[in-house]
């Protein structure tokens, strides 16, 4: 965006949250005011910290300024606070996704490959990434909030809600599909996050849940199979699992791609 | 929206420095053209270009946000 002059630096220090923190006070300005970008998410190390790496993120005033006016408007520069160049983040062996952990692993400090878990670490790193996604589409009058750290839940709240959610849900789960893939590339590991927009998924799952009912509740009286609206993967689990235990109905699913669709027939 | 390429791509790719995106705007269209590392074409792309649908249903958002369109183009 084009406008007033906007600083930016790029600060290293332990962990993502103390890099922005000491990037906040060399610019002088609130969370707010800012767009981070997480250069690199930094790691602990192993044992007695051998092998850490420093967090790294780089922090641009935004030209909107929300609170009060900032007083110096010094040119863009770098600060660099004790660290010489991070090698690049190893590439993931063995490709995308197939290191599906088990979510209850307990205090795992040493993952093999991946950077070492630590979910409240993650989720504000998920909720940095987000806001920046969302900055650069335009979507500024939105805030993000980490609905539950384990397992990974954020909630985007505002004005234009409406237009991130998109048809039936399409821009929301696009927006979910590409934050999980930076993610876990920045991280190096898999985990699964859910990305609502003004609890829209958890209302649709009510819905669906009711929806599922009634449907049931038809099969059983007439007997025959009924097709519910086509819908996506995520939806169509809610309903089978909704009628999993039911024991007059059996749910399935019929159709390819975009309009593959949720069918329920009698059980006998 | 060209930002926003850049930012989603480099995240995504081995070789971020490599990312490339050339912006050109055609009347209400503005088309984006996305250059990556040859080795990391398949991870802007995904299966059965997965990524690439997800990138052009945001980049549809971002564009609608000033009522135009865009184009993606993966070189």
């Amino acid at each position: 965006m084009a406008g007033a002059p906007s600083r930016a630096i790029e600060v290293s220090a332990k962990n993502v949250d103390e890099a922005v923190q000491r990037a906040l006070q060399q610019l002088g300005c609130t969370r707010e005011e800012v767009d981070v970008e997480v250069v690199h998410p930094g790691s602990p190390g192993r044992l007695l910290g051998f092998g850490a790496e420093p967090a790294r993120v780089r922090v641009t005033q935004s030209g909107v300024s929300l609170g009060a006016p900032q007083a110096s408007q010094a040119p863009a520069h770098v600060v660099d606070a004790g660290d010489t160049g991070l090698p690049a983040p190893a590439p993931v062996p063995g490709g995308t996704g197939v290191l599906d952990r088990e979510p209850q692993t307990d205090k795992d400090e040493s993952d093999e490959d991946g950077v070492p878990r630590d979910p409240v670490r993650d989720a504000e790193l998920a909720r940095i990434m987000l806001v920046e996604l969302l900055h650069r589409m335009d979507m500024r009058d939105l805030r993000v909030e980490v609905t539950s750290a384990e397992p990974l839940m954020l909630n985007v709240l505002g004005g234009d809600v409406a237009d991130l959610i998109g048809r039936r849900g399409e821009n929301l789960r696009a927006l979910q599909f590409v934050l999980s893939l930076m993610l876990n590339k920045q991280l190096r590991r898999h985990i699964r996050i859910t990305v609502d927009a003004d609890g829209y998924r958890s209302r649709r799952e009510d819905l669906l849940q009711g929806m599922a009912q009634r449907f049931a509740q038809r099969v059983r009286e007439t007997r025959q199979p009924m097709q519910l609206e086509a819908m996506p993967p995520n939806e169509r689990r809610i309903v089978h699992l909704t009628l999993a235990d039911d024991p007059d109905v059996v749910t399935e699913s019929a159709g390819e791609g975009d309009t593959r669709r949720v069918v329920i027939k009698p059980r006998h | 929206m060209k930002p926003l390429v850049e930012y989603i791509a480099r995240s995504l790719v081995d070789e971020p420095d490599a990312v490339q995106v050339v912006q050109r705007d055609v009347g209400r269209t503005t088309i984006l053209e996305l250059t990556v590392a040859p080795e990391d074409t398949g991870k802007v792309i995904g299966r059965e270009g997965r990524v690439a649908k997800a990138l052009r249903v945001l980049l549809r958002v971002a564009a609608s946000r000033q009522q135009r369109r865009a184009v993606l183009e993966i070189a």
